[in-house]
C-alpha cells in the first residue's frame, strides 16, 4: 500500500558565505491516513526545514532543495515549480499547517474572516455567501464562540490560544488530507496546549487527516504520537513506533533527550544527564556520525567510519537507527559516567525559623491610563495580597500561566517596582520602602538571573567586564587585581573557560551566555537569587546543564533561590517548597510533595492535568481531564475567587467572596473553600 | 477613531496658532519697513504717513496682530501692499497654479515610488533590484535645480522638445500648458520618489520576512495575492508616515523649482513678498501651507487607522 505522504532521501542545503550547509540530509519517512507522528529534536536538528521543504516553502535563494522525492498521493511534489499552480493545489489545499507563533502567523491588518476564507475560496471554489458560512462552521469547530461576529474581528482581538485555532480553522479550510503542526504549542500556556493539542487529535481521528506533529517536548509526543522520528543534526537518528522509542531507545541521541528532561513522575532524587558538547558546525560537514562529539557511548572506530545509516533495531520490526554500535539505555557509557541520582536536602524545622525573605500581603498594582487627559481610569492588579517566605538554603519554585504576576512578584521583591502595599522583609530587614542609597547592602545580596540570555547581555561588552561590572557598582572595595582574580574564579564556578572573558556575548552558545548571565548574578557573593524562568529559552540538554549547575551552586555556596517557571515538571524538579499563582494571587503553597502528589486547588490539579509525562505508558492509563476556557482579562477579574469562572466546582459562594490562604494541612496552605 | 480624530484636530489648532505667532514676529522683527520699500526712495513722508496709515503699520502690534487674526477668522486675509491686491484672491489664484506642479508631482512620486520600491524587493538581490535601488539613490542625492538646469539644457537647447520656462493655464492652451509643466513635476517628483522607493523596498522586504507571508503562502496563494493582498497593506504603514512628512520637502521644492522654470506660483510671490516685507502676503502664506500642512498630517492619521486596525484599537 502507498502511503498518504511517503518522503524519500530528501536534501535540503543553504548557501552561506562560508560554505554550504546541509540543512536536511537524506531524511526519508512517510505518514498513513489517520496517523500521528512526530518528529522530535532540539533547535537546529533539521525537523522544521524538512517540513517547509515537502511544502516547497523554503526561501530560495539562499537555500535549495538539492535531492530527494517526495511523494504526495503517488505524485512527486518537488517535480512541481514551487509558485506553479500544482505546488499552490496541494500547498493549502491538500496540506495545512499550523506554525510555531500565534501572535504573529496571522496578518494583523486583515480580518480573520478575510484570511480563513481567501484560503477556502481559492481552493474550494465557493463563492462568497457559502465561503462565509463555511467560515462560521470552521470557527464554532476550533471552539470559537459566537463565530458569525467574530470573523469581523482582527487578530489582535484574540488571545494567543484563540489565534492558533483560528490558524488551526484556516489550515483545516479546505478538508487537507495532512495537517503539519509546526510547534504548534510551543509558546502557548499548559493548559492552552492542552486544549490545542486535544483539538487536534479529535479533528484527526473523526476526520481521518493525518498529522505531522513538530516539536521538542517529548511529553506530547508520548502523549499523541503513534510514531516517532527524533532528527539530530540534519539526519533522522532513530524511528519508530512511540512505544519502542520509549521503551528500548536505540540511539544515544534519544536516550541522552530521555535522560536530560524532567518528568512529573520522576522520583525526587534523580538526577538529570546534559548531553555535554555542542552540536558538531553543519557547515561543509564530514562524512561521519554527526553526533560523535558528543557521543557518550562512541568508540574509537565510530571516528573512521562513514554517517551511519538507519538499521533495524534487533528484535523489533519498524524500529530503526542510526549508530554503529548496539546501544540501549542501559549500554556502559564509554566517557566518563555520570551520577544518575543526587542528594535530597532534609530541612529541619531549624531552618524554616529563619526564613530570608518574608513577603506579608504584597501588592503591586499598575494604574491604566485612558481618556483625552491621560487619566487613571483604573488599576491592574498584577499581585495582589501575596504572602509567602523563603527558607535559607532552600529553592522556592513560583508556577503559573503567562500573565499571573510571578514575574511581577520576583521584580517587586527586588524592589525594581515599588510595592503598593504590604511588607517586604529581607534578611531581618523591611527593604519595602528604603531609598536606593540605603537599599545597596541589601540589593548586593540579592541578584537574578533573566530569561533571554540572548537580550539580557549587553552585546558589546566583554565577558569579563560583565560579570566585573556588578563588584564595581557595589564599591566593593577590592583592588583591579581582586576584581580579575575574581572573574576568573566566577567563570570556573559555572564552567566556562577564563580565557573567554575578552570575547563578546555572541561569541558564546545559548547555554554559555546563560553560564555567563549565572556568573554575573554571582560576583557580588549573594544569598538569594531569583530565577525568572532562567531555563526556558534554553534546549532541552543545555537545560539540563543549566539546572544542574543551579544545583551545584546552591550546595557549594548555600545558596537560596525564587524559582519562577512555567514548566511545572523542571519546578517540580528543582524546588524544595512550590506556589501556584493565579491572576495575582497565591492559591496553592506546600512542599512539592503535597503539592504534586494531592493538590488540593482545583486549579492546581487543572494544571498538573495538562502536563504530559514522557512516558507512553503513563500517558495510555492516564485519563486527560482538560480544563476549558481561558484566563481572563485582568481587566475584568471574575468576582469573589478569580478561578471560578473555570472552575468546574465552583458554587455561588465561590462568586461571592475571593477566599484567603489558609493552611489546611501542615505546610499546605490552599486559597479555596472547598478544599 | 473619532476621538482620534478629535484629538488631533485640537493638536493641529494649537500648531497653527503657534505658527501665526511666530511668523508674525518674525516678520516684525525684521529690519526694514514695507512702505518705503514699495514707495522707493523718492516718496516724500507725507506719502509715507498716508500708506502706513492705510495699512494699520502704525497701530500697536498687537493690535496688528489681533486685526490679522479675527481677520482670518472672517476670511479676510488683509490686503498686499506690494502687488496692491487683496490677499485671498491673489493667493487662492497662486495656489492653483503652485498645484498644478506639486499635485501631479506628489501622486507620481507615490505611485511610481512604490511600484518601484515593490519591484526591488519582490526581486531581492537581482539586478532589477540592484538598478532600482542605485537610481534611487541617485535620485536622493542630486540638488533638484542642477537636474533641472541640466534638463532644460538637454531637452530644450538641445533637443527642443520641450519649452524652457514659463507657465500657461491648461484652460489657455492644454498642448502648451502640459509641456510646459512636464519638466517641472518630474524634477520635484524624483526626491520624493526615489525616498518612497526606498523605503518602500525596505518596509516591504521587513514585511516578507514576517510569519504571517510564510502563513499566507503556505495557504497556496499565488505570490500576485501575497505580495499585494498580504505584503503590501502592511508595508504600507511606514510608506504614509512618509508621505505626510513629504508634504514639508514638496512645498520647499516648489520654491525651488517655481525659481528655475519661472512659475508664477505661491512660492515665487513668497519671493517677492519676503523680500519687500509685505507683511500680509507672507502671514497669510505660511498660515496657508501650515493648514495644509496640518491636514494633511490629519489625513495621514485617518488613513494609518484604516489600514492598521490596531491603531484603530489603541485609540
Amino acid at each position: 500500500m502507498s502511503h498518504l505522504l511517503e518522503v524519500k532521501n530528501l536534501q535540503t542545503e543553504f548557501k552561506q558565505s562560508k560554505g554550504i550547509l546541509k540543512a536536511v540530509n537524506g531524511v526519508s519517512y512517510h505518514v498513513d491516513e489517520g496517523e500521528i507522528i512526530a518528529f522530535v529534536g532540539e533547535s537546529g536538528s533539521g525537523k522544521s526545514v524538512t517540513q517547509y521543504s515537502s511544502l516547497q516553502l523554503i526561501p530560495t535563494p539562499p537555500g535549495e532543495i538539492t535531492g530527494g522525492e517526495i511523494l504526495f498521493e503517488g505524485h512527486d511534489l518537488l517535480k512541481y515549480k514551487p509558485t506553479g499552480e500544482e505546488m499552490r493545489k496541494v500547498r493549502g489545499g491538500k496540506i495545512g499547517v499550523v506554525f510555531q507563533e500565534p501572535m504573529t502567523s496571522l496578518n494583523p491588518v486583515l480580518t480573520i474572516g478575510r484570511q480563513l476564507e481567501e484560503s477556502i475560496r481559492l481552493h474550494l471554489k465557493l463563492d462568497h455567501a457559502a465561503s462565509h458560512a463555511r467560515a462560521v462552521e470552521l470557527l464554532g469547530k476550533v471552539g470559537i464562540s459566537d463565530p458569525e461576529s467574530r470573523l469581523k474581528e482582527y487578530p489582535h482581538e484574540f488571545s494567543g490560544g484563540m489565534r492558533q485555532r483560528i490558524m488551526i480553522a484556516i489550515a483545516l479550510s479546505c478538508e487537507p488530507k495532512l495537517l503539519i503542526a509546526d510547534e504548534a504549542t510551543t509558546a502557548l500556556d499548559v493548559t492552552t496546549q492542552a486544549q490545542i493539542l486535544e483539538l487536534m487529535k479529535n479533528i484527526v481521528k473523526e476526520t481521518k487527516t493525518a498529522l505531522i506533529l513538530v516539536t521538542h517536548n517529548l511529553s506530547i509526543v508520548a502523549r499523541y504520537a503513534d510514531r516517532v522520528y527524533v532528527m539530530y543534526a540534519g539526519e533522522i537518528v532513530e524511528n519508530g513506533t512511540t512505544e519502542e522509542i520509549f521503551k528500548s531507545p536505540s540511539h544515544p541521541y534519544t536516550i541522552g533527550l530521555m535522560n536530560a528532561v524532567p518528568s512529573l513522575t520522576d522520583p525526587k532524587d534523580r538526577k538529570l544527564v546534559p548531553i555535554e558538547g555542542f552540536v558538531t558546525n553543519l557547515v561543509n560537514r564530514k562524512d561521519q556520525c554527526a553526533f560523535l562529539n558528543r557521543c557518550p557511548y562512541a568508540e574509537e572506530s565510530c571516528g573512521t567510519l562513514p554517517d551511519p545509516l538507519l538499521k533495524p533495531v534487533e528484535g523489533e520490526d519498524n524500529h530503526f537507527a542510526a549508530c554503529h554500535r548496539k546501544i540501549t539505555k542501559e549500554a556502559k557509557r564509554t566517557k566518563a559516567a555520570v551520577d544518575s541520582t543526587r542528594e535530597v536536602k532534609a530541612f529541619t524545622e531549624e531552618a524554616k525559623k529563619d526564613p530570608i525573605l518574608k513577603v506579608e500581603h504584597l501588592k503591586m498594582y499598575f494604574p491604566v491610563y485612558g481618556g483625552m487627559l491621560h487619566k487613571e481610569v483604573g488599576q491592574i492588579k498584577a499581585v495582589d495580597d501575596v504572602s509567602f517566605e523563603v527558607y535559607r538554603g532552600e529553592t522556592f519554585g513560583l508556577v503559573g500561566e503567562s500573565g499571573c504576576g510571578k514575574s511581577t512578584v520576583a521584580r517587586t521583591v527586588l524592589r525594581l517596582n515599588h510595592a503598593t502595599d504590604g511588607k517586604i522583609i529581607f534578611d531581618g530587614n523591611d527593604i519595602t520602602h528604603l531609598n536606593d542609597t540605603e537599599l545597596l547592602p541589601s540589593r548586593r545580596n540579592m541578584s537574578m538571573i533573566f530569561q533571554d540570555p540572548f537580550g539580557s547581555l549587553d552585546p558589546r561588552q566583554r565577558a569579563g567586564d560583565i560579570v566585573m561590572e556588578p563588584m564595581k557598582n557595589f564599591k566593593l572595595k577590592m583592588t583591579r587585581e581582586e576584581m580579575d582574580h575574581r572573574v576568573e574564579e566566577l567563570f570556573r564556578v559555572v564552567g566556562l573557560d577564563p580565557a573567554y572573558r575578552d570575547r563578546v556575548p555572541h561569541e558564546f552558545s545559548g547555554g554559555q551566555r546563560q553560564r555567563l548571565v549565572i556568573a554575573r548574578s554571582l560576583s557580588t557573593d549573594p544569598s538569594f537569587i531569583v530565577c525568572d524562568e532562567a531555563i526556558s529559552a534554553l534546549d532541552v540538554s543545555i537545560q539540563a546543564q543549566v539546572i544542574n549547575l543551579l544545583e551545584e551552586l546552591q550546595q557549594q555556596l548555600g545558596l537560596t533561590y525564587l524559582f519562577i517557571a512555567h514548566d511545572l515538571s523542571v519546578v517540580r524538579h528543582i524546588s524544595d517548597r512550590v506556589g501556584v499563582m493565579y491572576m495575582g494571587r497565591l492559591v496553592e503553597l506546600a512542599d512539592w510533595k503535597s503539592l504534586y502528589d494531592h493538590p488540593m486547588h482545583p486549579y492546581t490539579q487543572a494544571l498538573l492535568d495538562s502536563v504530559p509525562v514522557p512516558d507512553p505508558d503513563v500517558e495510555a492509563g492516564r485519563e486527560t481531564k482538560i480544563i476549558k476556557g481561558e484566563v481572563p482579562s485582568m481587566m475584568h477579574r471574575p468576582s469573589g475567587c478569580a478561578f471560578s469562572s473555570r472552575c468546574p466546582h465552583a458554587t455561588e459562594a465561590c462568586r461571592r467572596e475571593a477566599p484567603p490562604l489558609v493552611e489546611k494541612e501542615p505546610g499546605h496552605r490552599v486559597a479555596c473553600i472547598l478544599a | 477613531m473619532v476621538r482620534l480624530i478629535l484629538r488631533r484636530i485640537g493638536q493641529s489648532v494649537v500648531v497653527l496658532f503657534l505658527v501665526t505667532l511666530m511668523v508674525f514676529l518674525v516678520m516684525h522683527a525684521m529690519p526694514g519697513d514695507p512702505v518705503s520699500l514699495y514707495l522707493g526712495p523718492t516718496a516724500t513722508p507725507d506719502q509715507i504717513q498716508l500708506y502706513t496709515k492705510e495699512f494699520g503699520f502704525d497701530q500697536p502690534v498687537l493690535v496688528q496682530y489681533g486685526k490679522w487674526i479675527t481677520g482670518l477668522f472672517h476670511g479676510n486675509m488683509g490686503r498686499s501692499i506690494a502687488f496692491q491686491e487683496d490677499v485671498g484672491p491673489l493667493l487662492a489664484q497662486r495656489v492653483g497654479v503652485t498645484l498644478s506642479v506639486t499635485l501631479p508631482a506628489f501622486i507620481i512620486a507615490v505611485i511610481l515610488g512604490i511600484i518601484l520600491g515593490v519591484i526591488a524587493a519582490v526581486n531581492h538581490g537581482k539586478a532589477a533590484d540592484s538598478v532600482i535601488t542605485s537610481l534611487a539613490n541617485i535620485g536622493i542625492s542630486v540638488p533638484i535645480f542642477w537636474v533641472g538646469i541640466l534638463l532644460v539644457y538637454w531637452l530644450s537647447l538641445k533637443m527642443h522638445w520641450l519649452p524652457v520656462q514659463g507657465y500657461t493655464p491648461l484652460s489657455t492652451d492644454f498642448e502648451l500648458g502640459i509641456k510646459k509643466l512636464i519638466m517641472p513635476v518630474f524634477v520635484l517628483a524624483l526626491g520624493p520618489m526615489a525616498s518612497f522607493t526606498r523605503q518602500t523596498r525596505s518596509a516591504m522586504l521587513e514585511v516578507t520576512q514576517q510569519d504571517y507571508i510564510r502563513t499566507a503562502r503556505s495557504k497556496g496563494l499565488k505570490e500576485n495575492t501575497v505580495i499585494r493582498g498580504h505584503a503590501l497593506r502592511n508595508a504600507l504603514i511606514p510608506i504614509i508616515t512618509l508621505m505626510g512628512m513629504s508634504i514639508g520637502g514638496l512645498i520647499g521644492g516648489t520654491v525651488l523649482i517655481e525659481q528655475l522654470y519661472v512659475i508664477p506660483g505661491v512660492g515665487s510671490m513668497m519671493m517677492t513678498a519676503i523680500m519687500n516685507k509685505d507683511y500680509m502676503v507672507v502671514q497669510d502664506t505660511v498660515f496657508f501651507i501650515a493648514a495644509v500642512v496640518a491636514v494633511c498630517n490629519l489625513i495621514v492619521d485617518i488613513t494609518y487607522g484604516f489600514v492598521d486596525p490596531r491603531i484603530r484599537a489603541e485609540n
